[in-house]
């Protein structure tokens, strides 16, 4: 889908139903990641996420976005999942250090290098390989597999799979090049 | 680097590279510079990698079922459905809910939610007189609503707030399941009265949280401010701030105490909490309106673009509406439903 925040917005507002299916698909993942940074819960992350999907379906007419869809539904999930947070700690409410507590919990929450999604932008970047490439690399990383299984399990040569977990790590390197810099900075300091 | 070498690294990360090609790595980090880089670089990615593999798992085919469902229908298929928009005179409030299969719980909110929505509409396409007027908030839920004569309610969890579609021609009477904030509109001629299972509270103008959970042995009130009265079975108690009234269900006695702790405590549940990095008005607007469930807009177009960076923690809708007022010099001006920025723009 090749349309500009503009046109998706619009498109949206009319209640095309395609669009939002795509743009629902398309940020997914990538929002229940995000949630799950500030929640540490992924079941949890995902029922806020459906939760925020079906809101912005309802309220798509009179809804207004300053800049694009996808901005919208990335501070509402922080809030959410802040809110989230804060009634788990409410919960508690008669003890007093509910407030201390709820301060050390924001404290986690701010990221050190100011970006939260950095997680995103590794599972985005895996997304992105080459479809071989991408699907040996993960039987390898996520799988736990021997370079023998994964060549016997897709018919094909040892040689090959260690080609394409090279190839792999070429590509990601330089895809999230930004990133690396300052990560490995911070952490030789 | 050459292809042959990326090999390399790739299989000394993945632990498949013998003692000679392990060797090999090592010696080459020492001698080459960018090589050692380079290592050091796919070895955070390759040890980062691993915090993205629990999003192997999210199913989005199913995930896009569910809420193609939930939008299709109304209801979440997979939760249970809690019917509750009008119901008349003489029927009794609904308890909480005490079993839902794990998990769900937000998926029932989120139910819970919608029915409220379409029983605002309901309120308004179907004003009969024998109908009465109830919100109902679900798991994880808290609402704000404004009664007619300007009362303020914070609706917690699992609750449940009705009253008569005549509410403050006469009277003021509510009837409350559950826990509720109330901020009492002042009015002499027309005391505001809380209904429970167990007890009725009496004021005239202060705020005070009751709560009286169907499912809890004990029912409660704690008084911010002003004073109130309370009642429960022939006895009465008058309360002052800091004082709490318990009514215990099971021999129905009404005793008088002092609340443990700091009184904002109690209602610490009603605040809500925000974070906004240079975010357009408009967007903080939208997330305002969603989350206190209130109608909060902005009259002039030329305000929509000012941006705003803060920080919310514990505070009522009014109380953040306060502060982006002086912080951006608008106008906050109070609405049947909400509340209306106006000003000159940034």
């Amino acid at each position: 889908m090749t349309l500009s925040p503009k046109e998706i917005t619009q498109k949206l507002k009319d209640g095309d139903r395609k669009v939002f299916e795509e743009l629902f698909r398309m940020h997914y993942t990538e929002l229940c990641l995000f949630a799950r940074k500030y929640i540490n819960d992924m079941e949890k992350g995902e029922e806020l996420v459906q939760d925020l999907f079906v809101r912005l379906w309802e309220k798509r007419e009179t809804m207004e976005f300053s800049t694009s869809v996808k901005s919208y539904l990335y501070t509402s999930l922080k809030n959410a999942c802040l809110n989230h947070l804060k009634h788990l700690k409410v919960r508690e409410k008669y003890q007093q250090h509910v407030a201390r507590e709820y301060k050390d919990s924001q404290h986690h929450l701010h990221d050190p290098m100011g970006e939260p999604d950095f997680e995103i932008r590794v599972y985005g970047a895996i997304e992105n390989l080459p479809r071989q490439c991408r699907e040996i690399f993960k039987m390898s990383r996520f799988e736990g597999l021997k370079y023998r299984e994964i060549a016997e399990h897709l018919g094909v040569s040892i040689k090959t799979v260690e080609n394409q977990i090279g190839k792999a790590l070429k590509i990601l390197r330089v895809d999230l090049k930004d990133l690396m810099a300052i990560l490995i900075i911070c952490s030789t300091w | 680097m050459s292809e042959n070498q990326w090999d390399l690294v790739g299989k000394y990360l993945s632990g498949e590279a013998s003692a000679k090609e392990i060797a090999e790595v090592e010696a080459l980090m020492v001698s080459d510079e960018p090589f050692r880089r380079h290592v050091e670089e796919s070895r955070w990615l390759w040890e980062h990698s691993d915090k993205v593999r629990e999003a192997e798992e999210v199913d989005v085919d199913a995930a896009w079922r569910r809420v193609s469902a939930r939008i299709d229908t109304g209801v979440d298929t997979h939760a249970p459905v809690r019917p509750v928009v009008s119901e008349t005179r003489d029927s009794r409030p609904r308890g909480r809910t005490a079993t839902l299969p794990a998990g769900t719980t937000s998926l029932a909110a989120a139910v819970a939610a919608l029915v409220m929505l379409s029983a605002v509409a309901f309120f308004f396409l179907n004003r009969n007189a024998e109908d009465i007027i109830a919100q109902q908030t679900g798991p994880s839920e808290v609402i704000e609503l404004e009664l007619p004569d300007g009362t303020i309610v914070t609706l917690n969890e699992n609750s449940r707030l009705s009253y008569a579609p005549d509410f403050g021609t006469d009277e003021r009477t509510v009837t409350l399941s559950g826990e509720g904030f109330f901020d009492v509109m002042r009015d002499e001629h027309k005391p505001f009265i809380v209904h429970t299972e167990a007890l009725e509270v009496t004021v005239l103008g202060t705020s005070f949280d009751v709560q009286a959970y169907d499912s809890e042995s004990e029912s409660s009130v704690v008084v911010a401010t002003g004073r109130v009265r309370v009642e429960a079975g022939n006895e009465e108690v008058q309360l002052v701030p800091g004082d709490m009234g318990t009514v215990s269900k099971s021999n129905n006695s009404l005793t008088k105490g002092k609340t443990d702790g700091d009184v904002r405590n109690v209602s610490a549940w009603r605040m809500k909490s925000f974070t906004f990095q240079n975010e357009e008005l408009t967007d903080v607007v939208e997330n305002l309106s969603d989350s206190y469930h209130m109608d909060v807009s902005i009259s002039e177009e030329s305000l929509k673009n000012c941006r705003l960076s803060a920080t919310f923690n514990n505070r009522t809708l009014k109380e953040v509406l306060q502060i982006i007022s002086s912080t951006l010099n608008v106008n906050v001006e109070k609405t049947p439903r909400g509340y209306k920025l106006s000003g000159q723009g940034c």
